[in-house]
């Protein structure tokens, strides 16, 4: 149960709770439920899966590059495997897996709240996921796998040079997935503005919802970007549009900015999780506060802000005026000032503190490590010639993966450790955690650090294959070696948490004794969270012992407790007063309609089927009408 | 808390009135139809912002063929669909006070002038259609994309109103409240972008 309880009244009142919250059992539950922490769980194993395609995918391009003239892949199929390992970990298991499985789980709990401001968007936004992720995936399936890149620049992914479904199935796909993005975040920021338990006011809340709130607004502005462009793409390879011919008065650069417009700040999206994550784990293992609280949360908003300003910065081997290369250089330089706070007030206070080296911590220190080491190099890009020397060289790709696999996936894997007791009750083996965490340590630094060297050394990315008088063969071999300890490492995590799903020893509420308020109920939580809205007069709610035995009085006297229906209470936004009592809908069949829908709608839009395309919009309209047509006062 | 209203539960003028007057932040919906609109208005700024990007690489635009726009008619529609925004805050002010009534005659009296605007849209549409084609040139391809783009948030404004009367049928909820003031609150944002569109896609002749 959620809350010791001593009486019976409140022991009445928790089981009535029990009652109005029960989720419907089985199959159909998971198909239907809107109860965060579910969604958070489908979230995750989805996007694991994912992982594991994308982790394959880099595994067959690093034995591909063992050697010099190797044909482990033709030419053809290794452009496949390296745009598909780009669009899967960022599109399909990063963001998903941060956004959608870490903050869906905790921000509820973190913030005081039984579910998310709208719990059946919330569905809607999971169904969509895992519909464009599948949809993406079937192109790969029937041959004819998007192959121009992540970034995917016209002219090559015109139809003139793509004629294959490849491009289509990348374009609509991510339209369908940035819908679904779209739809998180401004849940999300809903939920950080209204559900806040009562009394905790902005400056109350954890850095873990600050970073999600500046992650949701990035998205939010970021998506449409995206989201035109890639219409501009599927017009002018479907209906002879001319955005991207310059024959025609279009402008292959356009795509780029509209990319970059967006694809800058996803790098943030992806990032600024991670750093959230760290800001939850580093208090709990070093036994102290946060340094410079403030300094970090508003750090944490203007990366997210100024990354809007500094897209060009990947273009500036594109022919830009020397005037627009040096303000985007200038910009970005002006990002490393956010980031240092972060990482000062990161170290201060590990150093300050008295650290506890467990796994969680361990990973995080990991990700500082990478962090300095990505941001360096990053900082180096800013300036224009030493950027138009190595840029499309290995330089890169070793920067962009110890930013986005050192310092963004880290975190999320010291937090699976670090929040497994809450989801699952049981504590992981410390042993094997350690083990695994040196491991893939070793194997990040052993695959990427030499990445820097041939990059220098002029190595290009995205070749398939170097000859042999390179004198590249032997850091690729190291690579690749790397690349092999690393899968070594991922492997064992999970083998650790399988087994230790079954035998670890039990969690109890609370066994790291954090400061967040996911720690104040049950491992795992009961559907309605908590027995009571918790008391909050700090960030650090759990070290503020007269609050959790508030909590305790409120449960016996039947205060705070709403044991008149599926409901949460909302406060204001900014101090976070006591504002009104909503109901909240519970489990609905119309979300994964909804998103059934859709999948019907794009796929005719690929096969440029427009009328039967229309008959699936029309339908997914019908779904709405029947989605509204119950309110969720009349459930 | 015994003093809690819920407010969801509220029904009939009065509930209501009691219910908005003790609100003191905005509701869960308000906040989720003005982050709806923020991020459409970035999809329809970033489609204007192409018109701009492609226009200043043209040496002539609209290029040589095609005529620039006419300007009368396109400004007399986007005044009479900017008149509309009149009668949803009405309606959304009936609503607060708890009048269903109303609430929905002001509703369906946009919605006719809405659907109207719509209509003779579409038919200057198919006139610029037979002048010049989306597929030959990239002013075409931005022209067509622009002002469809407006169309289809026309469109969805509509299938708002009929679903927001389909539940109005039922009396007033401060739920379907709630949703009256979205509804208008997304077309005034419908209208706003009306003139930035109608003005951009007039620019070559103003």
């Amino acid at each position: 149960m959620a809350t010791t309880t001593t009486t019976t009244a409140a022991r009445a009142r928790v089981d009535r709770l029990e009652r109005i919250w029960e989720e419907r059992p089985g199959l159909l539950g998971w198909l239907t439920t809107t109860d965060h922490k579910r969604i958070g769980i489908l979230y995750l194993f989805t996007s694991l899966a994912f992982f594991g395609a994308g982790g394959v995918e880099a595994l067959l391009i690093r034995t591909q590059l063992l050697g010099p003239d190797k044909t482990v892949l033709t030419p053809q199929q290794y452009d496949a495997v390296f745009t598909m390992h780009g669009v899967t970990m960022i599109f399909l298991f990063v963001i998903p897996i941060s956004i959608g499985a870490f903050g869906n789980y905790l921000l509820p709990l973190q913030i005081g709240a039984r579910d998310m401001a709208f719990p059946r968007l919330n569905a809607l936004s999971f169904w969509m996921f895992a519909a464009s992720g599948i949809f993406i995936y079937i192109g790969l399936a029937v041959g004819q796998a998007p192959s121009a890149g992540w970034f995917n620049y016209v002219p090559l992914a015109s139809k003139t040079y793509s004629p294959n479904l490849g491009i289509d199935f990348y374009a609509l796909g991510l339209i369908f997935n940035g819908i679904s993005s779209t739809v998180a975040s401004a849940n999300f920021i809903v939920t950080i503005f209204k559900l806040r338990a009562p009394g905790m006011s902005l400056n109350r809340m954890p850095l873990f919802c600050y970073a999600f709130l500046a992650v949701s607004f990035a998205l939010l502005f970021a998506l449409p970007v995206l989201s035109v462009s890639l219409i501009f793409l599927e017009l002018d390879r479907q209906l002879g549009f001319h955005f991207y011919d310059i024959a025609h008065g279009g402008d292959p650069l356009l795509w780029q900015h509209l990319f970059w417009i967006f694809g800058h700040p996803e790098v943030y999206i992806i990032i600024l999780p991670a750093f959230g994550i760290a800001t939850s784990i580093i208090p709990t293992f070093v036994r102290r506060r946060m340094v410079a609280f403030p300094l970090v949360a508003l750090a944490e908003l203007l990366v997210a802000f100024i990354g809007f300003g500094v897209w060009a910065h990947h273009m500036f081997a594109t022919g830009l005026s020397t005037a627009t290369t040096v303000y985007f250089a200038a910009a970005s330089l002006v990002i490393v000032i956010p980031s240092g706070i972060q990482l000062f007030a990161w170290i201060m206070t590990i150093v300050t503190g008295t650290p506890e080296f467990k796994t969680p911590l361990l990973w995080i220190v990991g990700f500082i490590v990478f962090f300095i080491i990505g941001g360096l190099s990053g900082i180096m890009f800013a300036a224009i010639p030493f950027d138009q020397q190595l840029t499309d060289t290995y330089f890169v790709v070793a920067h962009f993966h110890f930013v986005i696999f050192g310092a963004a996936v880290f975190p999320i894997l010291g937090g699976l450790h670090y929040w497994f007791p809450k989801v699952t009750g049981r504590m992981y083996h410390e042993g094997l955690g350690k083990v695994s965490f040196w491991l893939t340590f070793t194997g990040t630094m052993v695959t990427f650090f030499p990445m820097h060297i041939l990059g220098l050394l002029g190595m290009p990315r995205r070749n398939y294959t170097y000859p042999r008088d390179m004198g590249w063969t032997g850091f690729n071999v190291l690579e690749s070696i790397g690349s092999y300890v690393l899968a070594a490492g991922l492997v064992l995590i999970a083998v650790n948490l399988a087994m230790s799903l079954r035998r670890g020893a039990p969690a109890g509420n609370d066994p790291w004794k954090a400061p967040t308020l996911e720690w104040a109920t049950s491992s795992p939580p009961p559907p309605y969270n908590f027995a009571v809205i918790p008391a909050v007069s700090s960030p650090y709610a759990m070290w503020d012992p007269e609050d959790r035995e508030k909590d305790v009085r409120n449960l016996e006297a039947g205060v705070l407790v709403l044991e008149q229906g599926h409901e949460t209470p909302t406060s204001t936004v900014v101090d976070a007063e006591w504002d009104e009592v909503v109901e909240m809908p519970s489990d609905s069949p119309w979300p994964i309609s909804l998103a059934l829908a859709l999948s019907g709608m794009f796929a005719m839009l690929l096969l440029a089927h427009w009328v039967t395309a229309g008959v699936f919009l029309a339908f997914a309209a019908l779904v709405l009408l029947a989605w509204h047509s119950k309110e969720p006062q009349e459930a | 808390m015994s003093a809690v209203t819920r407010s969801t539960e509220a029904s009939g003028g009065a509930e209501i009135r009691g219910v908005e007057r003790n609100r003191l932040s905005q509701p869960n919906g308000w906040w989720g139809i003005v982050l709806l609109i923020a991020t459409e208005a970035t999809l329809l700024l970033a489609i204007v912002g192409t018109y701009y990007y492609l226009r200043f690489q043209a040496t002539q635009w609209p290029p040589r063929g095609i005529a620039a726009p006419s300007v009368a008619l396109p400004l007399v529609m986007m005044g009479v669909l900017l008149l509309t925004s009149v009668p949803m805050q009405l309606a959304a002010v009936a609503t607060r006070a708890g009048r269903v009534g109303p609430t929905r005659a002001l509703i369906v009296l946009a919605m006719l002038v809405q659907a109207g605007y719509l209509a003779v849209q579409i038919i200057l549409l198919r006139n610029d259609l037979l002048d010049f084609s989306p597929a030959a040139t990239a002013y075409g391809s931005i022209y067509f994309t622009m002002i469809v783009a407006h169309h289809a948030h026309v469109a969805i404004g509509l299938l708002l109103d009929v679903g927001i009367l389909i539940r109005l049928i039922g009396g007033l909820t401060d739920y379907r409240a709630v949703g009256v003031r979205a509804i208008a609150l997304y077309w005034h944002f419908v209208n706003l972008m009306a003139i930035i569109v109608v003005l951009t896609q007039l620019s070559p002749s103003l």
